[in-house]
């Protein structure tokens, strides 16, 4: 019994990180339209700027929230300069460009760090409170829950929150009412990009750091958003947990930890063929 | 690649009726036979490790003239081709070490796998939007090592050590040492897949494939099969990339589940955006790029060829989105255009 209680928890602990990503994936496939394939390895990239202000001798917390403005900055850079310039009509070429930036991203950090892979410290040493829990998986799950709460908080009571919904919801109408709709495209970016980056950053001391750490996780995410609805926001967290509590649950009694991938893979392909639009999303209906 | 129509003038007109197809220096015909003859003359001429870059270029290209049937003529994304390539060297390597089969029937037989998994695989992607599509695939490509190492089928697959191929015998009787024996193959299966994939998409085929790409509903309202069209065009592909891996475990004579990562279906991914997606010919000189460019670009670090693939991948489809091919059709165009007065 206790060995199952701690494999759930640590379960809802990578739950909450796949949660993160998933979110991250939704905001910005609700504000563009396109899956962002290069989100893991944008989080990745992000965990290394931490990694590098920690070593530099910041305080884990500051660098934490630098970590975070960059992530910011990051986003909205790469949705100015990328993404913008490639037609919607055209997901071909959108998808091959994602790819591109995956790779981009991927190869510059092997290129300054190294493949090698390092160790990353956690802010949560020490005994923990719960049993069950290790005390950085504690600590990882709150970070994560309080930052999807603060989204949350965003997008619903701020004006600049409404404006992003607004703005994915009918460009055009958004515009006509004076919402800048590219600056909140890019806005978008820049928020999932700093969600991403603390969901890197809590998995870093978990499966270690190195160039590949969010390739498979993004596949968990990729789970996780489309199990809860890649259109509704709260069903992809929802999804992103009960991915994170499924996945280690087969891998510790059912499979084996060498196959939990294809786990999650024969849930991607059971979603996108029996019900695309997830538990909690609404069908996207297409005109001809 | 849209060439607008200019109107026939008398002079275009004679011009294209007084000399006889074949012989004119442009016509498709005689510049497949001048590759072919390239071809074998690279077979006498290059030896050791020049020869095996031959193969591994020959091998490319059929793998990624099957990605650009799929992508470029039909309009269906496939980021995990390298899973077909897996099937091809996996089920080529089974054949031979397992079960003595000789490797030139051994390939066909394990295109042939490809191409049942490839249909099978096509038909649920019938369903999926491009971007469902898109996510299945890229969690393919990320989850083959890892289904090639489970438990499951280690007996067959050797399971996280990979799998040893017996050397294959030569054809002396025409002289040909072991290396030549498997480039002369690979140019005959390449000669073969590329001679099929331009009668294919010149006639009835191709035409639907690509109404399929540019307009469902109205290939649709036209009496082109759809779903028959775009499920043809996964078995294709799939075949083709197949036969591709096939020859590829043949020529390393060793398949490990590590040498078909994620990276491996971006490299056929990159062959073909460069080559350009709506070419034939495109699919060679992608093969020429992924198979050559990594040689020099590895002595600056071994992150430097995939930034430029990266890179190149943005690039291209910002820029030049039919690749090569595109940029060398639009400069023949240019040049052949007859001047007006």
């Amino acid at each position: 019994m206790q060995g199952f209680l701690h494999q759930l928890f640590a379960g809802i602990a990578m739950g909450g990180v796949y949660a993160c990503m998933a979110l991250a994936l939704v905001i910005i496939y609700q504000a563009t339209h396109v899956v962002n394939f290069a989100q893991g390895e944008m989080a990745m990239l992000s965990t290394y700027v931490a990694w590098t202000l920690i070593a530099s001798g910041l305080p884990y917390w500051v660098a934490f929230v630098l970590t975070i403005v960059f992530s910011f900055a990051m986003g909205a850079a790469i949705e100015r300069l990328v993404i913008r310039r490639f037609p919607k009509e055209s997901p071909l070429a959108v998808v091959i460009a994602m790819v591109g930036l995956l790779v981009i991203i991927n190869s510059l950090v092997g290129l300054i760090f190294t493949y090698d892979t390092k160790e990353f410290r956690t802010p949560f040493v020490g005994e923990s409170p719960v049993q069950i829990f290790s005390f950085h998986e504690l600590g990882a799950l709150a970070v994560t829950l309080a930052v999807m709460g603060l989204v949350f908080l965003f997008f619903r009571f701020t004006r600049i929150g409404l404006g992003m919904r607004a703005a994915a919801a009918n460009p055009v109408s958004a515009q006509l009412v004076g919402i800048s709709v590219s600056g909140m495209l890019s806005l978008g970016w820049g928020l999932a990009a700093s969600v991403g980056a603390v969901a890197g950053v809590m998995t870093a001391p978990i499966v270690y750091l190195d160039p590949n750490m969010m390739l498979n996780i993004i596949i968990y995410a990729f789970a996780g958003a489309l199990l809860g609805g890649i259109s509704n926001p709260w069903g992809a967290v929802l999804g992103g947990f009960m991915v994170g509590i499924f996945e280690n649950l087969m891998g510790a009694y059912v499979v084996g930890s060498e196959l939990k991938l294809s786990v999650a893979l024969a849930l991607i392909v059971t979603i996108v063929t029996m019900k695309p639009e997830g538990l909690f999303g609404r069908r996207l209906v297409t005109r001809v | 690649m849209s060439t607008t129509p200019l109107p026939a003038t008398p002079a275009m007109l004679s011009r294209g009726t007084s000399v006889p197809r074949i012989a004119r220096p442009s016509s498709p015909a005689f510049v497949f036979a001048l590759f072919v003859a390239a071809g074998v003359a690279v077979m006498y001429l290059a030896t050791g490790y020049l020869l095996l870059q031959a193969t591994q270029i020959l091998v490319f290209a059929i793998a990624i003239l099957g990605l650009n049937i799929l992508s470029g003529y039909n309009g269906q994304i496939s980021l995990g081709h390298g899973a077909f390539f897996a099937i091809g060297g996996y089920a080529t390597a089974v054949l031979i070490a397992k079960l003595g089969v000789p490797f030139w029937a051994a390939v066909p037989l394990a295109g042939m796998a490809s191409l049942i998994v490839g249909l099978l695989i096509g038909l649920p992607a019938l369903r999926l939007e491009m971007l469902y599509l898109a996510l299945a695939t890229f969690s393919l490509a990320i989850a083959v090592p890892q289904l090639l190492k489970n438990k499951f089928v280690e007996g067959w697959t050797g399971g996280v050590l990979g799998l040893q191929i017996p050397k294959v015998a030569p054809w002396a009787a025409i002289g040909l040492d072991r290396d030549q024996t498997i480039y002369l193959y690979a140019l005959i299966v390449a000669v073969i897949v590329f001679a099929m994939t331009i009668g294919l998409l010149r006639g009835r085929v191709g035409r639907a494939l690509e109404a399929v790409r540019d307009h469902p509903v109205a290939a649709e309202t036209m009496g082109v099969d759809v779903r028959r069209y775009k499920t043809v065009a996964f078995g294709i592909s799939a075949l083709f990339t197949g036969l591709a891996g096939g020859i590829g475990a043949v020529v390393t004579a060793f398949v490990a589940p590590d040498s078909y990562s994620f990276f491996l279906s971006i490299t056929l991914l990159v062959g073909a955006v460069i080559g350009g997606l709506r070419s034939v010919v495109g699919a060679f000189f992608g093969a020429v790029f992924v198979v050559l460019m990594p040689n020099y670009a590895e002595q600056i670090s071994q992150a430097a060829p995939w930034a430029i693939y990266g890179v190149f991948l943005i690039v291209f489809m910002y820029f030049m989105p039919d690749g090569v091919m595109g940029v060398l059709h639009t400069a023949w165009s240019r040049i052949t255009r007859p001047t007006t007065p």
